[in-house]
């Protein structure tokens, strides 16, 4: 012990002002502002997880363990195919590298990222979810996605014994009304006539017991998932001092902190205000052009799993995003969340459709900053020659 | 051998790591965190006063953040000091609150309003958060049972 000590104390002697060094004095090339944004970036400012009021079970490990079993478990689909890793593939940074997600059938939607996305208070493109347990609901029931319901998925639930004790350890005994009792469980999407009348034929009582597991199993879901936290890139060694940029990286980082004005929404370390604006991107053949976040956040008050429902954890002045979250304004028509910059060679294509298949024609289009299809796009035309573009795209992919 | 060094690292992450959380923690805190210690930037020589005269002269107002420094991407709360020209503390005073910035045309990212009166002519406004770097606007209108008038405050936000 005594020895341990002594390591500490030299670890400390050594380690200590190498850390602090990088920090304040600004490397060859960088002013002291500038240095102060490239610092803004780094890992070493990745706060600890903003807690989530609405899931009491966040930060349980048990509640992450059962979640991460679900996630890749196929059997909570409608066709046994579909897991959430389906789409959300460990090793393309949680995303499946289409242009439009693929379950059952093929989603409206390109699949965004998971890594660090637990320190976003909103959710999807659009923003119509306010929690990652809300969230995780949804692509179950979506009829091209998991495509089955919620009847279903209870069932399952309660019939896997190593599920069942799962669920009972956390959360405490089934509710009663899902005790020796046979619920129907249709196999069928949300939309299929027959669980319509297996939904209305059950009772008030029945239909928030079966709510209750349902939003449960969303909550050890978002568990998991707020363990997902971005790992050292390149840039991180280099913002620390222990690493080196080529000489285009560099341009290329000065261009992202500078004149490509990228900080604007691409801050912090996770390079997203997780907030929604509009970028003017094009019509995509796929999918009909869509008014963004002006009509998620209408969705998000109203759904039943939002932070102010009975299944939130949270008393409602804790629920402060949806509180006072921006429901008009001309920033809502056609806005989109800004989504992270980390892994970006894992997770093309890019943009809620996944209008660019790669990243330079991304930032063709933010050098262009053509007018909106719908609402007006907040970009201005950047100017940047074709070296800086070329620079700017080499940076880009040092966040790995 | 190999045990003791771990340890070693573990202890010593324990022992230094935690000043640098503790900075990042949500609440109001003192000191020179990496975004809020150094000289903001003021390149167009705004008036970044926080407590200054509303545009007819009705109200003496004054601005303060619960959370300093004011960080980007966290949904905060300020406190607003109202007086009348005589300055005496204004209460019972309508206010709505606005903002923007305005280089980018866009208003505030979220809809702040005053949740609470607090006494001695002071508000609690609730819901503010600023998603980017650079200049802020924040602007009340206040209207009292005799008069209205309004107020701005520009913000540099790191």
């Amino acid at each position: 012990m005594r020895r341990a000590a002594w390591r500490l104390l030299l670890a400390a002697i050594l380690l200590f002002p190498v850390a602090a060094d990088a920090h304040s004095h600004p490397p060859d090339g960088f002013s002291k502002d500038e240095w102060q944004r490239v610092q803004s970036l780094a890992l070493t400012q990745f706060p600890p997880l903003p807690p989530n009021p609405s899931n009491k079970y966040g930060d349980n490990k048990k509640a992450a363990a059962f979640g991460q079993k679900m996630f890749f478990d196929t059997g909570f689909s409608v066709n046994g195919k579909v897991s959430c890793a389906s789409c959300h593939d460990p090793a393309k940074a949680f995303t499946d590298g289409r242009v439009l997600a693929e379950g059952v059938g093929t989603a409206n939607r390109n699949t965004m990222g998971l890594i660090g996305a637990a320190y976003s208070p909103w959710f999807f493109w659009d923003g119509r979810k306010d929690s990652q347990w809300s969230q995780a609901l949804e692509p179950l029931e979506n009829p091209v996605e998991h495509g089955g319901n919620r009847l279903m998925y209870v069932k399952r639930l309660v019939g896997v014994p190593g599920y069942r004790r799962a669920y009972r350890s956390l959360f405490g005994r089934l509710p009663e009304a899902l005790k020796n009792r046979h619920l129907p469980a249709p196999k069928v999407p949300v939309t299929g006539a027959a669980y319509k009348s297996a939904w209305s034929g059950l009772t008030d009582e029945d239909r928030k017991a079966v709510n209750t597991v349902f939003a449960n199993m969303g909550k050890a879901l978002a568990s998991y998932q707020r363990t997902l936290e971005p790992k050292r890139s390149r840039f991180d060694d280099f913002a620390d001092g222990r690493g080196t940029l080529t000489e285009e990286e560099l341009t290329g980082l000065k261009i992202f902190i500078g004149k490509g004005t990228c900080l604007q929404c691409h801050n912090g370390p996770l390079f997203t205000n997780n907030d929604f604006h509009n970028t003017g991107t094009p019509e995509s053949p796929l999918v009909p052009p869509n008014r963004g976040r002006a009509l998620g956040i209408g969705q998000a008050r109203a759904d039943e799993f939002n932070c102010w429902g009975p299944y939130s954890d949270a008393p409602r002045d804790k629920c402060a995003e949806l509180n006072f979250a921006k429901t008009l304004g001309p920033e809502l028509e056609g806005a989109h969340k800004t989504p992270g910059l980390r892994n970006l060679s894992k997770t093309a294509p890019y943009m809620h459709a996944g209008q660019f298949k790669t990243l330079r024609e991304v930032i063709h289009h933010y050098n262009g900053a053509p007018e909106a299809i719908v609402g007006s796009s907040e970009l201005v035309p950047l100017k940047l020659t074709i070296n800086e573009m070329a620079a700017l795209e080499a940076f880009l992919r040092v966040l790995e | 051998m190999q045990i003791k060094s771990l340890i070693a690292v573990i202890l010593f992450s324990t022992v230094f790591a935690q000043p640098v959380y503790a900075q990042h923690k949500d609440m109001p805190h003192k000191g020179h965190g990496h975004h809020g210690g150094h000289k903001k930037m003021n390149p167009a020589k705004l008036d970044l006063a926080t407590e200054k005269m509303s545009a007819a002269g009705h109200f003496k107002v004054a601005i303060s953040s619960q959370t300093t420094p004011v960080k980007i991407n966290r949904i905060h709360a300020w406190v607003l000091d109202i007086k009348n020209h005589s300055g005496k503390p204004l209460s019972d005073a309508d206010v709505v609150v606005d903002g923007g910035m305005p280089a980018h045309g866009h208003g505030l990212p979220t809809a702040p309003r005053v949740t609470k009166e607090l006494g001695d002519g002071k508000y609690l406004v609730e819901g503010v958060r600023f998603n980017m770097g650079g200049h802020w606007k924040l602007t009340f209108d206040i209207t009292s049972a005799q008069m209205s008038d309004k107020v701005t405050f520009n913000l540099m936000i790191n």
